[in-house]
């Protein structure tokens, strides 16, 4: 299974006073980081977390910022 | 510390950059965010540099010296580019065929791990004489003006340089930081979800998956288009891979599925008998993949995708192409940095320059001409490959073709090539039986504009314009 190795800040945020609760970031999120918690979405399972940014590029009301995590933390890939 | 050239991002473009920089003899420092080059690239690669660098033999050589180095298959063995499989509406496979590679292409192809090819290259790039700084993420540009001197880790090491090349993927913290990219149009990005899966064994894995890619085209793959396409490709090591590629889904067509991106990408492809059988041995099969992967090819191109001091190349600024893009960007800023000068004119060029190799067609690859991909993003796969020979048959622009890719539509084209389908087809005036014959071909060469109604009426043109060519000669097998 992918390796992560834990990221000491959050990379993920997500401003709730932007966030519609639209589903987008779930609907694209390859590793079903996001829940619904009311009618805000939330980071669940950042450990799961691609690294792709589709979130970002899909939160229409820009709500998401994606930043690369910090130097040697995050994913790593075990096949090419 | 101060440097001639700092790249940021050692995939395989800043890692191509630094090795040709550095070869030259410039004080190069390539910067990689995880603790190896290769720990976050993902998407198992099939590289035939010398089909598609053809007219670059520097970087060819340089490609291959790593390419041999490594584990490493040829997915074209048997002589053929691929298996293709035609689904149904129900699910079903209801039509299969082998597509041949032009000419001798399939030799060319190494399937490698894509991690295990970047970290080669990196190497190469070090043995050059960069220095490579690795688990260091920048967090900023160093603006004097108008004028980028270098960058600013995020332990607040300021790193100084002649000129900055940001080759740090998708999500560019230095396109960003600089000004050059807001944000990704999500009506322009290509949406892509993929999975690796792992057998016990390469023995294994080729007893079950067979050489050779496996294409399923079907009307169920890839909703909320009634059309698309997913592959499946043996790798080293007794992985099989499954992707569903970028070419027709863009992140906001994606929106319009209003289900999780795998339940709707692959597990359709899940579904299948031939799937199953091949996919079976695999532990946790179809629940829990081995390996998830996602990621999205950005565009459209950064219409500057430079300033004085910083050249962006690379996914970070939507004019991707695996080596190509750092190679061309080396190559270009090479006498500029002999000079010493890498002002804002100076660079200027760079947003002409990186296109200038997008020529030949893929038409011609037959005779052994070249195809050149790699530096315009959305046709950088191997899958696009037929971009370039549209291009210089029908004398579109690039700025064109890419339109047409946007704008297109939910695809025309349903249900299996045979002769009962003529209408679904749509091409029943053109005789749609010699059409069928030549599908084969067709579908190798033409795929993605087949499903792509603002290219087809084009294409189809083309079949009429060559039809003569086609009843003469006998090489297209009859498919049926």
């Amino acid at each position: 299974m992918t390796e992560w190795i834990p990221v000491p800040e959050k990379f993920i945020e997500i401003n709730a006073k932007k966030c519609t609760g639209c589903s987008n970031c779930i609907i694209v999120c390859g590793g079903e980081v996001f829940e619904m918690k009311g009618k805000k979405a939330i980071v669940a399972h950042i450990e799961q977390c691609l690294e792709c940014g589709n979130c970002e590029v899909a939160c229409l009301p820009d709500a998401i910022r994606f930043r690369i995590p910090k130097g040697g933390t995050g994913i790593v890939y075990q096949c090419g | 510390m101060s440097y001639d050239v700092v790249v940021v991002g050692a995939g395989t473009n800043g890692s191509t950059a630094a090795y040709f920089l550095a070869k030259k003899g410039f004080k190069t420092l390539l910067i990689e965010q995880s603790r190896v080059p290769g720990d976050k690239c993902h998407g198992a690669t099939e590289y035939a540099p010398g089909v598609i660098f053809a007219n670059r033999p520097d970087l060819v050589e340089l490609m291959k010296r790593v390419l041999k180095k490594i584990p490493h298959i040829y997915p074209g063995d048997l002589g053929r580019g691929a298996l293709y499989y035609y689904v149904n509406k129900e699910n079903r496979v209801i039509y299969k065929t082998h597509a041949q590679a032009p000419g001798d292409t399939w030799k060319e192809t190494h399937g490698v791990n894509n991690q295990v090819f970047v970290k080669g290259l990196s190497e190469e790039a070090v043995k050059a004489g960069a220095e490579l700084k690795t688990s260091t993420a920048v967090a900023d540009v160093i603006r004097e003006g108008n004028v980028i001197k270098g960058v600013i880790t995020e332990k607040g090491e300021e790193i100084r340089a002649k000129l900055t090349i940001a080759a740090d993927g998708r999500i560019s913290t230095i396109a960003k930081k600089a000004g050059l990219l807001k944000k990704w149009d999500p009506n322009r990005c290509w949406y892509q979800y993929g999975e690796a899966w792992k057998f016990r064994s390469e023995e294994e894995m080729f007893e079950y998956v067979d050489y050779g890619r496996h294409i399923f085209f079907g009307i169920t793959l890839t909703p909320p288009y009634p059309w698309g396409a997913c592959t499946m490709s043996p790798r080293p090591g007794g992985i099989a891979t499954v992707n569903a590629p970028t070419s027709w889904t863009s992140v906001a067509t994606m929106l319009g599925a209003k289900k999780n991106s795998r339940s709707v990408y692959i597990q359709n492809l899940y579904k299948l008998m031939e799937v199953k059988r091949m996919l079976r041995p695999c532990k946790g099969f179809p629940d829990k993949p081995f390996q998830r992967q996602s990621t999205f090819m950005p565009g459209p191109p950064l219409e500057k995708p430079h300033m004085a001091g910083l050249i962006v190349c690379g996914d970070a600024a939507a004019v991707g192409g695996i080596c190509g893009a750092g190679h061309l960007a080396a190559e270009y800023v090479i006498p500029f940095l002999e000079k010493g000068d890498v002002s804002e004119k100076a660079l200027s060029g760079f947003a002409q320059a990186r296109f200038a190799r997008f020529r030949v067609g893929a038409l011609k690859s037959d005779s052994g001409a070249t195809i050149e991909l790699s530096e315009f993003s959305p046709t950088r796969l191997m899958h696009w490959s037929t971009g370039a020979g549209f291009i210089e048959q029908y004398k579109c622009t690039v700025d064109e073709m890419v339109e047409n890719m946007r704008l297109a539509g939910p695809p025309v084209i349903l249900g299996a090539p045979s002769p009962q389908k003529v209408g679904e087809f749509g091409y029943a005036d053109l005789g749609a039986w010699t059409i069928a014959t030549k599908i084969n071909y067709i579908m190798t060469m033409y795929t993605p504009y087949l499903q792509n109604p603002a290219i087809f009426p084009v294409i189809l043109k083309w079949i009429q314009k060559n039809q003569a060519s086609f009843n003469q000669n006998k090489i297209f097998d009859h498919p049926f």
